[in-house]
């Protein structure tokens, strides 16, 4: 079940960690403009959002192929003991959607950033009065976002393809499955080992230990 | 006085305050029931939708099958009927309906709207409802505390 699973590259993240270096090198280099110049301002905080949403982005990958590894490699799955599976699966699925937002949160950033930056330049001459290296550190925005859009928007464009999550609800689909299957069958023979009728408190009790089970795992319980 | 057969609906039984809150509306239903002041009707479907509920929550099988267990020694089984023709307004809940006509239940309890209808047979009940009807048919006062 879970080897059928074929997660997205996500090698093409690698060079986040420097893109995230290089945002915010250059948002320290704006910030001794920010007082003077309230564009610049404007721009240094969409930029360091940039920064703070690749951060995220990379986090989240990092977090999303940790988990893909322990759901590979985990015995328990591989061997269909399903106690655990479905939790794991729905804790990926959150994450890989985090990512997901994470990235497209950062291109938007990207975006409006670079829009920002032209509009900019119809003032150039005033701000070159401000910021001395205005030129250079035009030049060297530009190149980094020139640099780093195709392979967010490559990644991004690969995320929502959708084939990674559409698996990921079917692996997800069967594991409830085979897991209820279990539940159900197991039921079956818990029933028929009692030899007298359980009391309230131990039908209560067994409402407890699933909902002690629920809350130390962060499990919302739907409905009520 | 026999306990009434009663049809509780999976909401009820996967209700997030019957886990955690103690004295609430879905805990005295299932408290109610396992001390025998009803009689849960319930069927291989039923007890099926409220396990894929809670492992679809993520929760561990082991621990739902021995809830599910203790259900099935205190509950009435009956078959779930493929025969049986009613109208609800969620096509998924049909089961349910069918389930309290073959009990001839005294009632369904439930969260849910589509099974709520005061003018069904067997009516479907709000879980205020049913509460106060069952302690109404138990001649108990209005709003007894039940000890849960």
């Amino acid at each position: 079940m879970i080897a059928a699973l074929q997660p997205p590259d996500l090698s093409g993240l690698a060079s986040l960690g420097a893109t995230v270096a290089s945002v915010s090198a250059l948002a320290l280099v704006l910030s001794t403009a920010g007082p003077k110049l309230r564009n610049f301002r404007e721009i240094q905080r969409l930029w360091t959002a940039t920064g703070n949403a690749a951060k995220d982005g990379k986090r989240q990958a990092t977090a999303v192929q940790e988990s893909l590894d322990r759901i590979r490699t985990s015995e328990t799955l591989k061997s269909l003991k399903v106690n655990t599976a479905v939790h794991e699966l729905r804790v990926l699925r959150g994450q890989f959607k985090g990512f997901m937002d994470d990235l497209d949160g950062c291109l938007k950033s990207m975006e409006t950033v670079r829009q920002r930056l032209s509009a900019l330049k119809k003032h150039a001459g005033v701000i070159r009065l401000a910021v001395a290296d205005f030129d250079t550190q035009m030049r060297e925005f530009e190149t980094t976002i020139a640099a780093a859009m195709p392979e967010f928007v490559a990644v991004s464009e690969q995320l929502h393809s959708g084939v990674f999550l559409d698996q990921l609800d079917d692996v997800i689909r069967h594991a409830i499955d085979a897991a209820t299957e279990h539940a159900v069958q197991r039921s079956k023979e818990i029933a028929l080992a009692k030899t007298k009728p359980p009391s309230v408190d131990e039908v209560l009790g067994s409402l407890d230990t699933i909902g002690a089970y629920a809350h130390a795992r962060g499990i919302k319980l739907a409905g009520g | 006085m026999n306990e009434p057969l009663v049809v509780v609906d999976t909401s009820i039984h996967v209700a997030s305050e019957a886990f955690s809150k103690k004295g609430s509306p879905s805990r005295e239903v299932i408290a109610r029931g396992a001390g025998n002041h009803f009689k849960f009707a319930v069927s291989e479907l039923l007890l099926r939708e409220i396990a894929e509920q809670l492992v679809g929550n993520g929760v561990d099988p082991e621990l739902v099958a021995e809830y599910l267990a203790n259900l099935r020694v205190i509950a009435s089984h009956f078959d779930d009927r493929e025969d049986e023709c009613v109208v609800c307004a969620d096509p998924d809940d049909v089961f349910v309906m069918v389930l309290a006509r073959t009990a001839e239940a005294w009632c369904i309890v439930s969260y849910d709207h589509a099974l709520v209808d005061e003018n069904a047979t067997p009516p479907g009940w709000s879980i205020g409802a049913f509460l106060g009807r069952l302690r109404e048919r138990r001649g108990e006062p209005p709003r007894t505390p039940f000890p849960i």
